[in-house]
């Protein structure tokens, strides 16, 4: 946990809005993007940071501050997300979908872009073809870099359910990845194939 | 032909043993079905790698502080209804009440000024009699009652001290911020 957040949060315990309003200017991106990953959907996920960080103030009394804010903030986010994909059950992803980007370096102009809205876009078609709590304890491996036993913590589950969990969601995704290959490989045949006479 | 452990394997090479990795490395060599597997995750895992994070439309924080607001003031309004709507009532209560008596009143003065009257003594025959019994009461209790079970009974008076102590507290300070 960052050396200042201990202090921020005394502050907002005093009633010092302002004080959580710069946890929420540093926490709005890894939550923002969790909120991203799950959903899939840029309005959506807006929302929900939006709602996790009003939930994060209400119940900030019951932050146990042996624990890192970072890992709190993204288990309500989690948590949230999971509801309201289990809510929801069917989202159709859009490519128009795929929200603002900051690409590194690597990917120079226009067309650097495009594949890499092009891979966001599959990926998270990907990503929503899993289980809620499959695809967060995915998205914390990945983009959070966070442990087994944080994820756990952060999703209220066993060590090992998170290792199941995990092992599930690898080969449902690559079992996806390889229908989906099939399918654009089929596809590509027959737009290249001379139609028959 | 049978994939396992090979397929447990192929997604967490992190945890396994030099011997499990030889093994795992000789099946796939064999095995052209998990060799698909594998590299249909190896390049799932390239592009989960890949993808950077996205950040929020600029003015998060700003919208953040908007809603804060914005929820703040509905609840308020909701808060500001619910009261409106039992002082309305009671006092819609009240005024029937007030409206019966009234009526009575201006009907036949004299029998509720002699009705008023006999209330009052009732009352202060029943405080005098509640009195008396209770002092009979604790005479017999005092006699009947071992002074051990004093101590339980004391013990349930603390108890219900404490709770309602507790009670207070959570009302007082409660553990969600409210908007």
């Amino acid at each position: 946990m960052n050396e200042k957040d201990p202090e921020l949060i005394r502050q907002v315990l005093e009633g010092d809005v302002q004080a959580f309003t710069k946890l929420v200017e540093k926490y709005q991106e890894p939550v923002y993007h969790m909120c991203y990953r799950m959903l899939g959907d840029a309005a959506e996920a807006e929302d929900a940071a939006q709602e996790t960080f009003l939930r994060a103030f209400q119940n900030i009394r019951r932050y146990d501050r042996q624990r890192p804010f970072s890992t709190w903030i993204l288990s309500i986010a989690a948590h949230y997300c999971i509801d309201q994909v289990r809510r929801r059950r069917i989202h159709y992803l859009s490519y128009n979908d795929v929200p603002h980007l900051d690409p590194p370096d690597r990917s120079p102009g226009p067309e650097g872009n495009l594949v890499l809205k092009e891979e966001q876009f599959r990926v998270q078609k990907l990503l929503a073809a899993l289980d809620p709590r499959d695809r967060a304890a995915l998205v914390m491996l990945y983009w959070y870099d966070l442990s087994y036993e944080e994820i756990a913590g952060v999703l209220s589950m066993s060590v090992s359910t998170v290792k199941s969990r995990l092992f599930r969601a690898k080969r449902e995704l690559a079992e996806l990845w390889m229908k989906s290959s099939l399918q654009t490989s089929a596809g590509e045949r027959s737009y290249h194939e001379s139609p028959a006479f | 032909m049978s994939h396992q452990p090979f397929e447990t394997w192929m997604f967490t090479k992190e945890t396994l043993t030099s011997e499990q990795s030889h093994a795992l490395t000789e099946h796939l060599n064999s095995c052209e079905t998990c060799q698909q597997v594998e590299s249909a995750w190896l390049e799932i895992h390239q592009q989960l790698k890949r993808v950077p994070a996205i950040t929020p439309n600029p003015g998060f924080s700003l919208r953040w502080q908007d809603r804060l607001a914005e929820r703040r003031h509905e609840r308020q309004r909701r808060r500001a209804w619910v009261m409106f709507a039992f002082t309305l009532s009671g006092a819609l209560m009240m005024l029937a009440l007030l409206a019966l008596r009234a009526i009575e009143m201006l009907s036949s003065p004299g029998r509720i000024v002699l009705i008023i009257a006999y209330q009052i003594l009732n009352l202060i025959w029943l405080v005098k009699e509640v009195q008396t019994s209770l002092n009979s009461f604790i005479k017999i209790a005092i006699s009947l009652i071992p002074w051990p079970a004093w101590f339980g009974l004391i013990g349930v008076f603390i108890l219900v001290a404490v709770l309602w102590f507790i009670v207070v507290t959570k009302i007082t300070h409660p553990r969600r911020i409210e908007l």
